[in-house]
């Protein structure tokens, strides 16, 4: 039996969702992106490091997120991505999209023989 | 649709910054990187690792930075455009290929320059011919005034009423002015005799070109003035061939068909206006003035007056042109004057886009003479890369891909025709001019801005076909030896093996290739040694022989009324033997036989025929028939056609007049 405290691995095509979220809700550097997903997780998502940067140009390519170079808090140069117009639609279609997925699943798996009869 | 436009934009402006700054998002992805391992270290001492400890942990965490920069540039698009970049160590692979495989170098290396060469030389060609201009000051406001007479089809070209008209009436081109091209004896004190060709030319010429005498002087009004002293202004490259660039030459006095003249000024280097001309006389005409249609046949040209268009001076010539129908509709109702630019007078229509276009589709040629050789080049290429399956086996084991291995194939094909571009290049800026002068034969002038040398444009259109040869050429066997490499691999590590040519077939393809390449120059090497045992010199001895120029005359005045053949007489081919010259200028137009024109011979004497007269048929009436071989010299000229010619011994003093009379 699983530990229901240890984090779980992302489904494939969630960690686009789960940054353009993040990004979301303020102006982050690629590092404050992982403790923010972290965050509003509770924990229950551990994002691989080498899996973020990819994920992060994919996105600038797309034109869903925008990367500018600023300062960081102790003063180095670093890159901050935000939300585009184009990639706050593109979350609000997968949010609702995942949810749809989700209660289906949810629904699903509390389905009961007595149902299916 | 917005929305995927600003997508698409996005990802375009993503590549196109991959692209062109590499290494600047090469850069901020390090910086990232490192920015991201020091903010996780930073914490892991928080949460009470040393920081040594913190370091090496974030490292471990973060792995390879260089992975993550290829899944980066995967992400961004840029994988593809890699694969296709070709390296510096692609370039030195290449050159080493070039060593490595002499023969397929220097075959594939010349077929290639070949290829180039000519494909080059027709785009050069194409471009000064399509959209000549003159390597004059001001060159493009230079123009040419001509008359069509839309009676008889034709260019009018005995402008000298029109000359004197224009001249004083024209407000949109100023420095009027005419030439005319004659043949001359030359005889320099000291040098041989040549027949030379003369432009008698307005002064004005020396204005609307713009260019000052490099010795002496330019022609002036004042030499066009009947009781003026004859003078000569040369060109440079006479003034060194015929004069050993004497620098006192200015005050020599040469003989034109006898008469002394005096060299007043040698003209610079490069200058041969209007056409290609190195000897320049004043043009004296009749004070008296011409009727229309009368007179020499003349070239007229003149400079855009400043402000002035090429469509005013062509409506103002236009509305004199009406003029003068009006005022001589015998002779000038059907003449239509025009204007166009100098640089286009070469040719009878004007220059649109339907010759623009013709001369174009001269170069499909050249390109697919290209593609021909590249398919063979192409030949040798897919023949070596199959003697190299084992390094391009031993590539894809470590990694490379198909299209990177693509890719080093077209660079060491790039390197290839990169240097034959350059051999292909040298070959048409050294021989392109010398080559056309070769083609069109002595007798013909070529436009002096015709002048075959390279311009970027070309130089662009050359490395554009070195690219496409060696797409060609490297790209389409490469596609074809890495077709299932994989699966060859396996074959291999059994013991196994690919595609081999052996020495036998690598000689017949080479030698194909040769052929190949080497059959245009045979064929024009077959054809210029024809020519030549077609000509006169192969089988005369030119050095004791007289050498001569003959050239139609055209009746001097379209009112003279005898210009029907009469049959039963003067119908038969020209005489066939001469010894001399009329008169210059001579007014024996129609029907009428040198000795018949009464006037004594300038230059030698009038011939006379040695052929015994023979009865011949009656000359032909209409056009069509004068086409099919009669020696008439139009339809509106006479069946015994009145030559002009000058005549001496090259090599040896003038003709005195004892030998000639």
């Amino acid at each position: 039996m699983a530990d229901p405290a240890s984090p779980v691995g992302l489904l494939p095509g969630t960690l686009d969702l789960l940054i353009l979220k993040a990004v979301s809700l303020g102006r982050l550097n690629g590092y404050a992106v992982l403790l923010r997903i972290e965050q509003i997780s509770g924990g229950a998502l551990h994002i691989q490091q080498g899996a973020l940067y990819p994920a992060l140009y994919r996105l600038e390519h797309q034109g869903l997120i925008d990367g500018e170079w600023g300062t960081s808090e102790n003063n180095r140069r670093a890159k901050y991505y935000r939300l585009t117009a184009a990639g706050r639609r593109r979350l609000g279609e997968e949010a609702a999209g995942w949810r749809r997925l989700a209660d289906a699943i949810a629904l699903a798996l509390a389905a009961t023989p007595q149902e299916v009869r | 649709v917005t929305a995927g436009l600003a997508g698409v934009a996005a990802r375009a402006r993503s590549l196109w910054r991959g692209v062109r700054r590499r290494a600047a998002v090469e850069a901020e992805m390090a910086e990232e990187f490192e920015l991201h391992q020091e903010l996780r270290a930073a914490d892991l001492v928080r949460a009470g690792l040393t920081p040594a400890q913190a370091a090496r942990q974030a490292r471990l965490e973060f792995g390879s930075s260089e992975m993550h920069k290829d899944a980066a540039r995967e992400a961004r698009g840029l994988h593809r455009v890699d694969q296709l970049r070709v390296s510096w160590l692609d370039v030195r692979l290449g050159l080493r290929m070039l060593r490595r495989y002499p023969a397929l170098s220097v075959v594939g290396g010349l077929a290639f320059a070949l290829a180039i060469a000519v494909g080059a030389a027709g785009f050069e060609m194409m471009t000064q011919l399509a959209y000549p201009t003159l390597p004059l000051p001001g060159g493009e406001r230079i123009v040419a005034l001509r008359a069509w007479d839309a009676a008889t089809a034709r260019g009018e070209r005995r402008l000298a009423y029109e000359f004197a008209t224009w001249r004083g009436a024209l407000r949109t081109v100023e420095a009027l002015g005419a030439y005319r091209t004659v043949g001359r004896n030359l005889v320099v004190p000291g040098g041989a005799v040549a027949s030379v060709p003369v432009a008698e030319i307005s002064a004005s010429a020396f204005r609307v070109a713009a260019v000052p005498a490099r010795l002496g002087r330019a022609l002036g009004p004042a030499d066009e003035r009947p009781d003026a002293s004859p003078v000569l202004v040369i060109g440079h490259d006479v003034w060194r061939t015929r004069f050993g660039a004497d620098p006192g030459v200015v005050g020599r006095t040469v003989r034109l068909d006898g008469a002394p003249h005096t060299v007043v000024g040698v003209m610079p280097e490069g200058f041969a206006f209007p056409l290609s001309h190195a000897w320049w006389a004043p043009l004296r005409l009749s004070a008296s003035g011409y009727a229309p249609g009368d007179g020499p046949t003349l070239e007229l040209f003149g400079r855009l007056a400043p402000g002035a268009t090429l469509g005013a001076a062509r409506a103002e010539l236009a509305a004199l042109g009406r003029r003068a129908a009006a005022e001589h509709p015998d002779a000038r109702a059907h003449v239509r004057p025009e204007v166009v630019p100098f640089a286009e007078s070469i040719y009878t229509k004007p220059l649109g886009l339907a010759i623009r276009a013709e001369l174009a589709a001269a170069n499909v040629p050249a390109v697919l003479f290209l593609v021909l050789v590249c398919g063979n080049v192409a030949m040798l290429t897919f023949a070596r890369a199959a003697t190299r399956e084992g390094e391009l086996v031993v590539r894809t084991v470590l990694g490379a891909s198909r299209g990177r291995i693509v890719t080093q194939l077209f660079a060491e094909a790039l390197v290839l025709g990169g240097v034959a571009a350059v051999l292909g290049l040298a070959a048409v800026g050294a021989g392109l001019r010398p080559f056309l002068l070769a083609a069109a034969g002595p007798s013909d002038r070529m436009a002096f801005w015709i002048d075959g040398r390279l311009s970027p444009p070309t130089v662009l259109y050359a490395a554009a076909l070195t690219v496409f040869g060696a797409a060609v050429a490297g790209v389409v066997p490469a596609l074809k030896v890495t077709r299932g490499l994989t699966a060859r691999l396996r074959a291999a590590s059994a013991g196994g093996g690919g595609p081999r040519f052996g020495g036998v077939w690598t000689a017949v393809i080479v030698c194909q290739v040769a052929v190949t390449v080497g059959f245009p120059v045979f064929a024009w090497s077959a054809w210029r040694e024809s020519t030549y045992y077609r000509s006169a010199a192969a089988t005369v001895p030119a050095g004791e022989y007289l050498t001569a120029r003959l050239a139609m005359d055209r009746p001097t005045s379209r009112r003279r009324p005898a210009t029907r053949p009469r049959p039963g007489r003067g119908s038969g081919p020209p005489a066939r033997s001469w010894r001399g010259g009329s008169p210059r200028s001579p007014r024996c137009g129609g029907s009428r036989t040198p000795r018949r024109c009464r006037s004594p011979a300038t230059r030698g004497a009038v011939w006379r025929s040695r052929a015994p007269r023979r009865r011949r048929p009656s000359p032909p009436r209409s056009r069509g028939s004068a086409r099919r071989g009669w020696p008439t010299t139009s339809s509106r000229c006479s069946a015994r056609p009145c030559w002009r010619g000058a005549a001496f011994m090259p090599g040896t003093s003038p003709p005195t007049p004892a030998w000639w009379s």
